[in-house]
């Protein structure tokens, strides 16, 4: 019996079914969402912002662009 | 609306609102919101940052900084973007998908560690062998199954690398088309939209002319024969026979009459309906148009649809190369090589794309080409065939001359003439009621039903008499009206080299109306440059008098012309010169050309055609420049060229690739970047403009186009 103990695989498998029930556990839990939703959140914040910050930089290039032009006599 | 004022100089001030201001959807809302100031000369308006950028003149900042406090954009909806607006959303959407696909596979490359690097490729690899699979079961062998056995085949050997840089390429390709594609589909619609057109409305008071854009929701239409219904709608009165073959691909006419359905960009073969609009059918018509460029194989391009098949067909070559070298050599390097490097992938890709940049070319030079297949048999005809009146000569032919028979003045003559006449969209038609126009004579509405009959006349009943107008043939043959010896003198007399159009009420001779219709004056130069271009053959097909007929063709260098033709003798002659060999070129403009154009290998409306006209024309000219014809040949043979030289090019290139690869020159990893690399600029090099730049300069200045 006590050998049956000793079996790697045996907690192999108690071990597989174990986070079986808990990763389930663990997914469904209300913690999990509201960690993945905020995750998400942050993810699409982050891009709002790059985008913004992108958009602005593109904006001030054009400017200066005008400005350099507009000295050059060519506008 | 709060705001800062990022940039301020005279002229041009850019407000900035932060994110989240208004959304993607209300950039074009925001921008036209201060287009309305008549100052603005123009806005622009970023969601990502809620920037605006307005230049304007004169010294208009004041009020709109006073616009920008009063705007509110829950008040605004989105509007549809302009052409020219979407044009260039497309090419900053192009050039920011790029950058974002090049930062990504840089960035992944250099940061990622390996590990997860490649995790990542064999996921996506996976939807790559997923999708070939799914292929292979549903449309047999085709470059879907190479592609996903090749990147396969990498990840089974664990080279991420070259998986990786497969997939790289194949999605720059994949972009690449989509952007053209997206890019014809902008600039035909433009080139579409601008095609507005005059409509009958029904009022109490009568028809009335009006433009199309007037035109509202539930207001009621007239169309007669020969002209395009311009709206969706129901059908309230009157009946005839509607064309919608455009719509349904059926030839046959359908029957309308009062509560059936008809649709915008249809035409009425016979009989005059008035439909109450449902819908505007600008959009509708263009979607129509695009739609049957975009998808339906009849008109794909000869090379294009052979190309494809030329391309599935040597997929499964590719797999037997790689099961012979697999066995010979049994390297599987070796044997990838061969899956790397294939022909159909670049076959596949550049021929579309310069089909549809030739496209796009023609459309930008004011011409609507409706597929590849037209471009391609305007490459290889050798004989152009030009209906006269309105093609080869002046678009809009003048009123000379009205002589007076019968006690009849001439003012009565001309005014009756006008009044039958204005229902019709011909040259002919248009030169009468300026005529009358001119001389300030009101006609009002006082006959009945007006029958057309093609190329013949028209006929009607006017205060209980028959009314005919039309060529002597139609008046005095086939109405019997008698015409004297005293008469046709006077009329020879007095016509000289014009056409002479005959009026006649009651079964007796009334009137004749003499049309002097000078040839274009570039038509001379636009036959020379259609000659040089390799055109044999320029053939004048006329229903004019003889006289009238030589004298055009000599002053033009016609090689060969018809007079006194009937609209079934221009089909019949059209079809004896394609039964002698020739590949035949048709420009008409006319009802009476329909049947002529519809039997031509191509044919070609000119921008004041009649809708029947360009209905059924292949190409439509949008200028009135007949040079635009030696254009469109330049580009239709620079396009053949292209895709032969760019076969020439695939099969060179990829071939010494093969045989680099088999003999272990170059690895799996090198030959895959070349070959998607070539395919890549091949793709690249097909957009570029087959037209030289200056030709195009020169059409910008407005100048006469020279055909280089």
């Amino acid at each position: 019996m006590l050998n049956c103990l000793k079996n790697e695989k045996l907690w192999c498998a108690v071990g597989g079914a174990a986070a079986v029930i808990l990763g389930k556990k663990v997914v469904k839990a209300k913690k999990t969402r509201e960690i993945c939703v905020s995750g998400l959140a942050k993810g699409m914040k982050l891009k709002a912002d790059a985008q913004e910050c992108f958009r602005s930089m593109k904006d001030e290039a054009n400017d200066i662009c005008c400005d350099a032009k507009a000295e050059a006599g060519v506008e | 609306m709060r705001y800062s004022i990022v940039y301020d100089k005279p002229g041009r001030i850019r407000l900035r609102c932060g994110k989240f201001a208004f959304d993607k959807e209300l950039e074009g809302a925001v921008a036209e919101y201060f287009c309305r100031c008549e100052a603005v000369t123009s806005a622009e308006a970023h969601f990502e940052n809620g920037g605006m950028l307005i230049c304007y003149k004169g010294d208009a900042r004041g009020r709109l900084l006073e616009m920008a406090d009063a705007l509110d954009t829950r008040r605004l909806t989105p509007v549809k973007d302009t052409s020219e607006n979407q044009l260039a959303k497309l090419d900053e959407d192009f050039r920011d998908n790029l950058l974002k696909h090049v930062i990504k596979r840089l960035i992944n490359r250099a940061l990622l560690p390996p590990i997860i690097g490649h995790t990542i490729i064999v996921i996506r690899g996976l939807g790559y062998v997923w999708r070939g699979i799914k292929a292979l079961f549903e449309d047999g062998l085709t470059v879907d199954v190479l592609d996903g056995a090749s990147i396969g085949a990498c990840l089974l050997q664990s080279d991420h690398e070259t998986a990786g840089s497969i997939m790289f390429l194949l999605k720059l390709s994949g972009l690449l088309e989509e952007y053209t594609r997206a890019r014809t589909r902008a600039a035909l619609t433009e080139s579409l939209a601008v095609n507005t057109d005059k409509v009958w409305l029904v009022t109490d008071g009568g028809d009335v002319l009006i433009p199309m854009e007037k035109l509202k929701v539930g207001d009621t239409v007239r169309v007669r024969t020969g002209s395009m219904i311009p709206v969706d709608g129901e059908v309230t009165e009157g009946e005839g026979m509607v064309n919608e073959s455009s719509m349904t691909g059926e030839p046959l006419s359908v029957m309308k009459n009062a509560g059936k359905s008809v649709f915008a960009g249809t035409v009425v073969d016979e009989g005059s309906i008035a439909v109450k609009v449902r819908a505007l059918g600008g959009d509708t018509r263009i979607d129509c148009i695009i739609r049957l460029i975009d998808d339906s194989e009849n008109l794909k391009a000869g090379v294009q649809s052979r190309a494809e098949q030329l391309a599935d067909s040597i997929v499964p070559f590719s797999f037997l190369g790689f099961g012979l070298t697999l066995l010979l050599t049994r390297d599987i390097t070796k044997a990838v090589s061969v899956l790397m490097v294939d022909y159909s992938c670049a076959i596949k890709l550049s021929t579309p794309i310069s089909v549809i940049s030739a496209l796009r070319e023609a459309a930008e030079h004011d011409m609507t080409v409706k597929g590849g297949k037209f471009l391609e048999e305007f490459a290889a005809a050798d004989t152009v065939v030009f209906d006269k009146t309105g093609t080869l000569t002046n678009a809009e032919p003048v009123l000379e001359q009205v002589i007076a028979f019968d006690s009849m003045s001439e003012e009565d003559v001309l005014r009756t003439a006008a009044c039958l006449e204005e229902h019709f969209p011909h040259s002919v038609a248009a030169a009468i009621v300026k005529g009358a126009a001119d001389k300030g004579l009101i006609h009002e509405e006082e006959h009945a039903e007006v029958e057309y009959i093609v190329a013949h006349g028209i006929a009607t009943t006017l205060h209980g008499e028959r009314a005919v107008i039309g060529s002597r043939h139609f008046v005095q043959e086939d109405e019997g009206v008698e015409v004297t010896d005293e008469m046709q003198a006077e009329i020879d007399r007095r016509a000289g080299a014009s056409s002479v159009i005959y009026l006649a009420i009651g079964g007796r001779l009334k009137g004749a109306l003499c049309i002097f219709d000078p040839p274009r004056a570039e038509a001379k130069k636009a036959i020379e440059l259609l000659k040089k271009s390799g055109i044999k053959n320029v053939v004048m097909l006329t229903g004019d008098s003889e006289k009238a007929a030589r004298l055009t063709a000599e002053r033009l260098g016609i090689t060969h012309y018809e007079s006194q033709v009937l609209p079934e003798d221009k089909h019949a002659m059209v079809e004896a010169i394609k039964l002698s060999g020739h590949r035949v070129i048709m420009v008409g403009d006319g009802i009476n050309d329909a049947p002529a154009l519809a039997a031509a290998n191509v044919s070609c409306a000119m921008s004041d055609a009649s809708d029947i006209a360009r209905e059924a024309a292949d190409i439509t000219l949008r200028g009135a420049d007949l040079t635009e014809l030696a254009v469109l040949r330049k580009l239709s043979v620079s396009l053949m060229d292209r895709i032969n030289a760019n076969y020439r090019f695939i099969i060179g290139f990829n071939s010494a690739l093969l045989a680099l690869g088999l003999f272990s020159v170059i690895t799996p990893a090198a030959s895959a970047f070349l070959h998607n690399g070539s395919t890549m600029a091949l793709c690249a090099a097909s957009m570029r403009p087959l037209l030289k730049e200056d030709r195009r300069r020169v059409k910008c200045t407005g100048a006469v186009a020279e055909y280089a």
